[in-house]
């Protein structure tokens, strides 16, 4: 296999592979709050626990809202210096109430440090996705 | 360490290596984010192995006082009272994902059950001990897993930065200049055979007079 094939493969395992761990489908905190053990299934077949501790903390937040999905997705833009984005509304709201930060509704534009400090809170119930259409526009 | 590819000077190969380029610094900046990101979680379990290793031991140490103090009272069949009365854990094994990264999790469950009032606050102390240890084993392995992988993306972004990155940059610097040489020698060319159309009395004559 010559160099440039190699190469052309690595990068496209690379992207395909940079959100395997995206949830296939997200569950809502009533759902997680009734589970024995909470975990949702990740893209890539695996299982992905859920700390009770940190469901405990966003339903002291929250309440029982059942419109909360989980784990809350945080986009990394790749075109910004260190930005993700929460794009759901209410997740903007929990988001923005966690960090003591205004609620100016979605999207919430988040900075690294912020993401850091979300990510030491709420571990297992906030995932980093790379944007699907960066993704896409590397594919072209 | 960089140089060129060996590639055919074609104006397709330009553009394919042009697209690759864009790729590779997509992938380059995703890998970099995905670093950062592997760090800081590094360094917060970090922080967390040393806080949980003292909680642990400051749970060992006063479980073990209390547990003395009991068989004291009780006497040697308390272990045995204990292993048939006290409610015993459930522990699920599962998996945690940190951007990609899969680490070992796990869950504790207890059944709900009466004991004496001296023994029910020992084992209360008991289970907080029992998840203290599985706090520690989880965090620690999170660490290594993270450790592992922090190394492996560090080593593709630098492959990236230093060797793939510059090589395509040069390849197509290096097609550039062949096509932009090219060109200047068809334009010479032409201007030349311009010339010896005009000397000869061609068509051209009549153009440039």
């Amino acid at each position: 296999m010559e160099e440039r094939d190699i190469l052309s493969t690595f990068l496209a395992e690379e992207l395909r592979l940079a959100n395997r761990h995206a949830p296939r489908r997200r569950l809502s905190l009533c759902e997680l709050l009734e589970m024995e053990v909470p975990h949702v299934l990740t893209s890539d077949g695996s299982v992905h626990m859920i700390e009770p501790r940190e469901l405990r903390l966003l339903h002291e937040l929250v309440g029982r809202n059942c419109d909360l999905r989980l784990p809350i997705i945080l986009e990394y833009i790749p075109r910004g210096e260190g930005l993700y984005m929460v794009n759901d509304p209410l997740e903007a709201r929990v988001v923005a109430k966690i960090l003591g930060l205004p609620d100016h509704g979605a999207p919430l534009v988040l900075y690294r440090s912020q993401v850091m400090h979300l990510r030491r809170l709420l571990r297992t119930c906030t995932t980093i996705l790379i944007s699907p259409r960066a993704l896409a526009e590397d594919e072209q | 360490m960089s140089s060129a590819i060996r590639v055919r000077p074609t104006k397709i190969e330009l553009i394919r290596l042009r697209r690759r380029l864009r790729t590779s610094i997509r992938v380059h900046k995703i890998l970099s984010e995905r670093l950062i990101v592997l760090v800081n979680e590094f360094m917060a379990r970090l922080r967390e192995v040393l806080d949980k290793r003292l909680e642990t031991r400051r749970a060992l140490s006063s479980g073990y006082a209390r547990a003395l103090m009991l068989l004291g009272v009780y006497g040697p069949s308390l272990a045995d009272y204990l292993w048939v009365a006290a409610p015993k854990p459930r522990v699920y094994v599962g998996t945690e994902n940190i951007m990609g990264v899969k680490v070992r999790s796990a869950v504790i469950k207890y059944e709900e059950t009466r004991l004496p009032p001296g023994l029910e606050d020992f084992v209360v102390e008991a289970r907080r001990i029992l998840e203290a240890i599985v706090d520690l084993a989880k965090t620690e392995q999170a660490l290594y897993a993270l450790g592992k992988e922090i190394a492996a993306t560090k080593r593709k972004s630098k492959a990236l930065e230093h060797i793939v990155i510059p090589r395509l940059r040069n390849t197509i610097r290096m097609l550039q200049m062949r096509f932009d040489e090219k060109d200047r020698e068809e334009k010479a060319r032409m201007k030349r055979i311009k010339q010896m159309l005009v000397r000869r009395g061609g068509p051209w004559k009549s153009e440039t007079s």
